[in-house]
């Protein structure tokens, strides 16, 4: 007997087919017909499964190698406060502000909170140090203007010194201009997570993905024309739209969405999710840079960690998920206000707030603190440091992987700076600019020379106009910048061989002078066209004499003087004559190089402008150190300074001390063949500045270093010396002072018409007195 | 005749003074007497023959410019202190730090440039170290003390690169700067034993 064993759905399908009216080839149909219905069920199968294992894959692969896509930050120098530091309580309230830091009259304050009752300030971890014990929270006590004390208030030490918290002045974005603060889930306040889940999903805890009812409850109030509070939508599916999907409104792609959500929830549990989803959301622009996460948003808005933020505050984070240009408290508070209030209701429907709570915060008034729009607060030394992270870091490591780049900018010079270039470019351009109908360009850096920190950088007019770095690309002929060197190898003679000494009191004679040197012939003129007969080499220098420099440069030896360029860092100077007078090409950045030697008692220090990069959790890539050469003799490098400190008391740097800046300090002007390029360099014991100005195609600026440079240097000195203090210069041992007489060189005596004291080197000091109008009158004869 | 007698007296002078000057140039040069440190005349013996003009002194030199304490320095020496303690702890990178600290807080003060010179050296960078040592010169060459420590370092540094003659040289200037320095002296010893 056979047994046939006829399936549920077949009989069911026989009954249908048998209620169909049957025609002779009625057999034949019925096939045709359950054949192509069984054809499209296999389709539609193989269709679907393919689309359910791709959405799988899509989704298990993202949350895989799920990363954000972190751009990296460069932060600005911290400073340093000390004990006994000149600085008022204004000043760093000010520095505080601009962190982002809160003030409250409340004793006890969190991280990221000062009181100015006390002055108690909790920093947050900037993780400058590994070492997370470097950075507890600090008493500062001030005398008027000066720092007393720091106090540790874990141990109750005082502590000599505290590293502030650095500023960050851009971040390095790769295609997304996004910036976001990572939050674990267990850090959001229980306060954000009822607003956002109350207001965009109050059923999240509750559905699988996708919620059946918020659904057709969208649908009925669209098709009731009702306003909706909540979209259909779970957070979860927002997740996924933000994650992989376009946002075009199609049912194929909300097919998907909801799929994917449907994956996503088998894949990571609600409180996964829920991380994911507030540290994801858009809330807003800063400038051209998003704001995205609650994390982000809430130190953007309210100058606060996520951790810290109030009912109201994470009412108004939540209703601004919707739509966060419309509800943005900056430009539409009110709006911003009554989503607020919305959001608070629900919560007061969901329980997370009670009747009375929903009532009071809704009397809070919408408070946010204004920021600063700009994304690069130093673009030429970011881009600088950028260039320099490529050498070392891949692209995707550096726009994606939260590297965090500290560096050696002092941002407070930094604007200083960029206000000095701007004023001085004001300033050329009122004069130049009606005749060369073109604007010239500046450049300026300033380093601390010990260290060799850039503490401020500005490569020309305009960033977004050129991105062209004149501080370091820019070639230029250094001109009388370079005439110290001359000096200095003429000094270190003394070390070498002692066949011919020279001092800053040695006489040359300031002549016209034809100088015949390899069948060619060279005359070299001063600039304005006077000679001033015989002077010492200290007034050579002072004003800038150039047949007394090229003159003295024949005496002490071309190699020995291209010698000593090479190692200040000038480059490849080659032994002409004419490098006497700078005629060759070095980048301002290799001028401030070379100066540190003056600067610094005869030691080079290499210029850095990253100081550590750390990774996204604080643990040390690279950390960089001070880098120094013994170049010249201390005494050498200190008759320089001196001799460089005439040039601002009495020589062509004069002006320096006329437009006000009066503490002790050495520099040089620089002007080039036709006025092509106007320098100045100047040192202080704390601070090396050079400025450049002239035209990028060469055109003359007709203009002296003193009349273009020198006043953008004194804008910018005046201010970057304010806080620090006024030190002198340090003698080295082996340098001795003797009144001379600068007509002869000789020792002075009360006959002489005209004495100063002169700084030799110890051994090449004049021993006789001066003959012209010395005591031996005899002398004369001898 | 009495015009004839001032010509002679005049003549027989300047002979005097030319006579005199060439025995002042047989002296070295550089060995200068001890008052050289305030200028002296140019010819220290007297000169009998001038009846009518005395000689006249040379101008005195202003006193060199002391150093003026730094707001920092306090603190810049407690920093060092305590980089010091990294550094025997073997903590070179935290002590780099510190001194970096330091150097910054007060930057005319030597100790923490010598600091980072011993650092330096005892990573066996010797060139930047002698950079660090030729700065902290710059700023302690008044206190025996720490110049003789200075002197000291230089001498070590020359000495692991195999210099004998200059290390000798420079551990003799240390003894000499500060003969309490017994390190130096040590290391003195042993060099010229061998």
């Amino acid at each position: 007997m056979e047994v046939r064993t006829v399936s549920y759905d077949t009989m069911m399908i026989r009954r249908v087919i048998r209620r169909i009216p049957v025609g002779p080839n009625g057999k034949l149909l019925t096939r045709i017909a359950l054949g192509f219905f069984f054809l499209c069920v296999i389709v539609i199968a193989f269709f679907g499964i393919r689309f359910y294992l791709d959405c799988r894959s899509v989704v298990e692969n993202h949350l895989k190698s799920q990363t954000w896509s972190l751009p990296s930050t460069i932060y600005a120098d911290a400073p340093i406060l000390y004990e006994g530091m000149p600085m008022k309580p204004a000043r760093l309230i000010e520095y505080l502000q601009r962190l982002d830091y809160q003030s409250t009259k409340d004793s006890s304050v969190g991280a990221g909170q000062f009181s100015t009752q006390e002055f108690d300030v909790r920093f947050r971890k900037h993780s400058l140090f590994d070492d997370a014990a470097a950075e507890p929270p600090v008493l500062v006590h001030f005398n008027k203007t000066t720092i007393e004390s720091i106090q540790n208030l874990s141990s109750k030490e005082d502590l000599p010194a505290y590293e502030l918290e650095p500023i960050a002045i851009s971040n390095l974005f790769g295609e997304e201009w996004e910036k976001r603060t990572l939050v674990k889930y267990k850090d959001f306040p229980n306060d954000i997570v009822q607003a956002v889940v109350s207001i965009e999903d109050r059923r999240f805890f509750h559905h699988g993905g996708v919620d059946i009812k918020a659904v057709f409850r969208a649908i009925w109030n669209d098709l009731s024309h009702k306003k909706q509070l909540q979209g259909g939508s779970t957070i979860t599916q927002q997740l996924v739209k933000n994650f992989y999907l376009t946002p075009e409104r199609s049912v194929r792609r909300k097919v998907r969405e909801a799929t994917m959500a449907w994956i996503m929830e088998g894949k990571l549990s609600k409180e996964q999710i829920l991380e994911l989803y507030l540290n994801e959301i858009y809330l807003g622009q800063r400038g051209a840079m998003s704001v995205n996460g609650v994390g982000e948003a809430s130190r953007l808005y309210f100058r606060k960690d996520v951790e810290r933020i109030d009912v109201p505050e994470a009412a108004l984070l939540a209703g601004m998920i919707q739509a966060p240009n419309i509800y943005n408290p900056y430009k539409h508070p009110k709006e911003a206000k009554i989503r607020r209030d919305t959001v608070l209701a629900t919560m007061q429907e969901t329980g997370a707030i009670t009747a009375a709570e929903f009532e009071e915060f809704k009397k809070a008034p919408i408070v946010v603190y204004p920021f600063d729009s700009r994304i690069n607060l130093a673009p030429y030394f970011g881009s600088i440091v950028k260039t320099q992270l490529l050498e070392k870091y891949d692209q995707q490591s550096i726009y994606t992987k939260n590297l965090r780049i500290f560096t050696t900018l002092d941002l407070e010079m930094q604007q200083e700076a960029e206000v000095a270039i701007q004023e001085g470019l004001q300033a050329i351009d009122k004069i130049r600019f009606s005749k060369t109908k073109k604007k010239a360009e500046a450049c300026l850096i300033a380093i601390e020379p010990q260290t060799g920190y850039v503490r401020a950088l500005v490569g020309g007019r305009s960033f977004s106009q050129s991105q062209f770095d004149r501080v370091k690309q820019a070639k230029r002929q250094p001109g009388s910048v370079f005439k110290p060197v001359v000096y200095a190898a003429a000094f270190e003679r003394f070390f070498q061989t002692q066949d011919r000494i020279f001092t800053p009191a040695t006489l040359v004679d300031d002549e016209p002078w034809t100088l015949h040197f390899q069948d060619q012939i060279w005359q070299p003129k001063n600039y304005d066209g006077q000679y001033h007969g015989i002077v010492t080499l200290r007034d050579a220098l002072a004003h800038s004499m150039n047949v007394a420099t090229a003159k003295l440069a024949m005496d002490v030896g071309l190699d020995k003087i291209s010698l000593l360029g090479r190692q200040l860092g000038f480059g490849d100077v080659k032994p002409y004559p004419s490098i006497a007078l700078g005629a060759f090409e070095v980048s301002p950045w290799q001028v401030a190089t070379a100066y540190t030697v003056f600067a610094n008692g005869g030691v080079k220090t290499e210029i850095r402008s990253i100081k550590k990069v750390a990774d996204t959790k604080g643990a040390t890539l690279e950390r960089s150190q001070i880098e120094v050469k013994k170049i010249l003799h201390p005494q050498t490098a200190y008759l320089i300074t001196d001799m460089l400190t005439t040039v601002l008391s009495q020589g062509t740097g004069a002006p320096v001390k006329q437009l006000g800046f009066r503490r002790p300090a050495a520099g040089k002007t620089g002007t080039t063949d036709e006025y092509r390029d106007a320098w100045f360099v100047g040192y202080t014991p704390n601070l090396l500045c050079v400025v450049w100005t002239g035209y990028d195609d060469n055109t003359p600026i007709k203009m002296t270093g003193a009349q273009a440079a020198l006043p953008i240097w004194v804008r910018f000195m005046m201010k970057a010396t304010e806080n620090l203090p006024a030190e002198e210069f340090s003698s080295p041992h082996g340098v001795v002072i003797r009144m001379i007489d600068p007509t002869t060189g000789g020792l002075a005596t009360e006959d002489c018409p005209e004495s100063r004291p002169e700084l030799f080197i110890e051994g090449t000091e004049p021993r006789e007195a001066c003959k012209q109008h010395g005591s031996h009158w005899w002398n004369i004869f001898g | 005749m009495k015009r004839t007698l001032t010509i002679f007296l005049l003549v027989l002078i300047t002979f005097a003074g030319c006579s005199k000057k060439k025995h002042a140039a047989i002296e070295p040069p550089v060995q200068e007497p001890p008052s050289s440190v305030e200028p002296q005349p140019a010819s220290p013996q007297p000169q009998p023959a001038q009846p009518t003009t005395p000689p006249k002194r040379t101008l005195e030199a202003p006193a060199p410019k002391k150093r003026a304490p730094s707001p920092g320095d306090t603190s810049a020496i407690k920093l060092v202190e305590s980089g010091v303690k990294q550094m025997n702890a073997g903590n070179l990178d935290q002590a780099e730090q510190i001194f970096e600290q330091a150097l910054r807080v007060s930057p005319n003060n030597g100790r923490p440039y010598y600091y980072l010179g011993v650092l330096s050296a005892k990573q066996k960078q010797y060139e930047r170290a002698s950079g660090f040592l030729s700065q902290a010169e710059v700023h302690l060459h008044d206190d025996p003390f720490w110049m003789s420590q200075i002197l000291l370092q230089e001498g070590l540094i020359l000495k692991a690169q195999n210099q004998k003659d200059a290390a000798i040289q420079k551990f003799r200037e240390a003894v000499s700067t500060d003969p309490t320095n017994t390190y130096a002296q040590s290391e003195l010893a042993a060099l010229t034993k061998k």
